[in-house]
């Protein structure tokens, strides 16, 4: 079997860019360690405080109560957001869950509060000291298990590319039948993802929000939807991998 | 992270006395497991004792023709070593099969024995863990278990031993030399060091409290063919499902360990009197008993596959 013609319009298999040697311009900044990640642009915030967020322990359930004492105590702490403090919360077109639950947990890890400290190490330590108690109730983890209740997504036509799998499998002078399950995978970005925002005179006037991305088409000149902000979004800017 | 303070000590026998004297004191060497566990705060000493300094970073040549590796030789140095790669080539082959490159510079030899176990459940706080919280439970039984142990294991732990070096250490007879507060030396057969999880899962070495290891000794080389084979998900930086260390002479007799299915290093003796039979009858012997998962079964089947594989590299190579 060749594989010498693209197998579909996809620009991957059309080897425009994918598979062609490319000079990067961000290689030897990556590769000197000169590169910054989206939190040390400290140019625009010399002075910027830094956040932690604190997750659920369970998957599905309630918030019965939240003790922020011993955190708000802590050493430099400049303030806690959580669902209860953030004001309204709405969601993102393609988020299926709140950016912070409470009192509904809707996943496991979801975030439920944001520590704010003078320093990173401040934020994790006062993270660390939110007491939270937990109403459980059950859900669903198997995906397998679940997969005769599983429906097709709707809307955008999916990018995908099927040839003709069965006259090629019954046509093919050797075959092996065999069921392989391979394990989960993720993609994980190559640092933590990032948001810096900056405020310019008093809050209404202006906020510019710096964030790490890796699809340059997901952030340019749209306002984050998802936190309904009372500020007004002048600028916002995308800071590119480098 | 918790506040903690930080000594420098100067002598073995010294940093376990002080460890001794001061609450909540834990030694530091390389680091690379205790910080990450600090920063969870998985572990969380008020006092560390940096033994960098204790002059233990020595490959010595022992009276009985073996080697003692002093506990600071980083895991690359030892690796590296050309006496280790010409008579011990399994522990150097172990070695680059763990860790990335970064990390084999700062740790040591010591520490990679004392690494403790990447059981998800035990990184994750919210969890039930008992070795974490002796008594609050193992979140692990029930749970994603692909990773976890098959054989040896207890209705209190299923972890296993991360370690690649560790298992090629129980093939050649390793011994742990240590220092104990009081300033006693002893040693430690290999096999004896570390434990099964029992309803103790939280002790996890033969070690007594405050005792620090000095050095790892192996016995005279006793030839073969050497070979560590590792399989996990992702070809590198993973920890193993399976691996296998084995020494086996042109005879096809040998000796053979398991990484990947138990709470320490997995070698049977007796299973290894079956090697001229083949990997299916070393393997049943070696892991009888085993009580896997449905989600970890496939380790006894992976397991008797790699032997075979090693079995006929070591056939090829003599």
């Amino acid at each position: 079997m060749r594989f010498d013609t693209p197998a579909s319009t996809n620009p991957i298999d059309q080897l425009k860019v994918v598979g062609k040697a490319t000079p990067r311009i961000d290689g030897k900044l990556k590769t000197t360690g000169l590169a910054p990640y989206a939190y040390e642009h400290h140019e625009v915030a010399p002075n910027q405080a830094y956040g932690y967020v604190v997750t659920s322990a369970i998957s599905k359930g309630r918030i019965g109560s939240m003790n922020l004492d011993a955190a708000n105590a802590a050493p430099g702490v400049i303030s806690i957001v959580t669902a209860a403090s953030a004001g309204k919360l709405g969601k993102g077109k393609y988020n299926t869950a709140k950016l912070l639950g409470g009192p509904e947990i809707q996943h496991y890890h979801q975030a439920i509060a944001l520590v704010v400290a003078e320093s990173f190490e401040e934020a994790r330590a006062a993270a660390q000291l939110v007491r939270v108690e937990y109403l459980r109730s059950n859900g669903q983890y198997d995906l397998g298990h679940d997969l005769a209740a599983a429906v097709k997504p709707q809307g955008e036509a999916p990018d995908t590319a099927r040839g003709d799998f069965a006259g090629a499998f019954s046509a093919a002078p050797v075959k092996f039948d065999e069921t392989y399950t391979t394990p989960d995978q993720s993609h994980a970005a190559m640092e933590p993802h990032t948001s810096m925002a900056t405020w310019e005179g008093e809050p209404d006037d202006r906020l510019e929000r710096r964030r790490r991305r890796y699809d340059p088409r997901a952030g340019q000149g749209k306002r984050p939807s998802g936190i309904a902000l009372h500020w007004r979004w002048f600028r916002w800017q995308a800071v590119h991998p480098l | 992270m918790r506040p903690f303070t930080y000594v420098r000590a100067q002598s073995p026998a010294e940093a376990a006395a002080q460890a001794a004297k001061t609450e909540g004191a834990k030694f530091i060497a390389g680091g690379t497991n205790l910080l990450d566990l600090m920063k969870l705060e998985i572990e969380t000493p008020l006092h560390l004792i940096d033994v960098n300094d204790l002059a233990l970073d020595r490959i010595e040549a022992t009276p009985e023709g073996g080697l003692r590796i002093g506990a600071l030789v980083r895991n690359t140095d030892l690796a590296a070593d050309p006496r280790v790669r010409k008579d011990y080539g399994l522990l150097s082959r172990a070695l680059l099969a763990g860790a990335s490159g970064q990390l084999r510079n700062a740790a040591t030899t010591a520490g990679n024995l004392l690494q403790r176990t990447r059981c998800p459940y035990f990184y994750d706080t919210n969890q039930a863990c008992n070795k974490r919280y002796p008594g609050s439970g193992c979140a692990a039984i029930g749970g994603v278990t692909r990773q976890l142990g098959i054989i040896g294991v207890s209705s209190a732990c299923i972890a296993t031993h991360p370690s690649d070096m560790a298992i090629a250490m129980r093939v050649l007879d390793a011994q742990v030399e240590t220092v104990r507060p009081d300033g006693t030396t002893r040693v430690i057969p290999i096999a004896d060091f570390h434990r099964l999880p029992g309803n103790t899962p939280n002790i996890e070495t033969s070690l007594a409290a405050n005792e620090l290891i000095t050095a790892v000794t192996l016995p005279a080389p006793i030839g073969g063919t050497h070979i560590y084979q590792k399989v996990r998900d992702r070809s590198s930086y993973a920890f193993a499902l399976i691996s296998v260390a084995a020494v086996i002479q042109s005879n096809g007799k040998g000796r053979v360990a398991l990484g990947g299915v138990a709470h320490k290093p997995w070698r049977v003796e007796e299973a290894e009197s079956l090697m001229p039979d083949g990997a299916k009858a070393v393997t049943a012997k070696l892991l009888a008993g085993a009580t896997p998962t449905h989600e970890n079964e496939f380790k006894i089947t992976l397991a008797e596959r790699t032997l075979a594989s090693v079995m006929a590299q070591a056939r090829a190579a003599s």
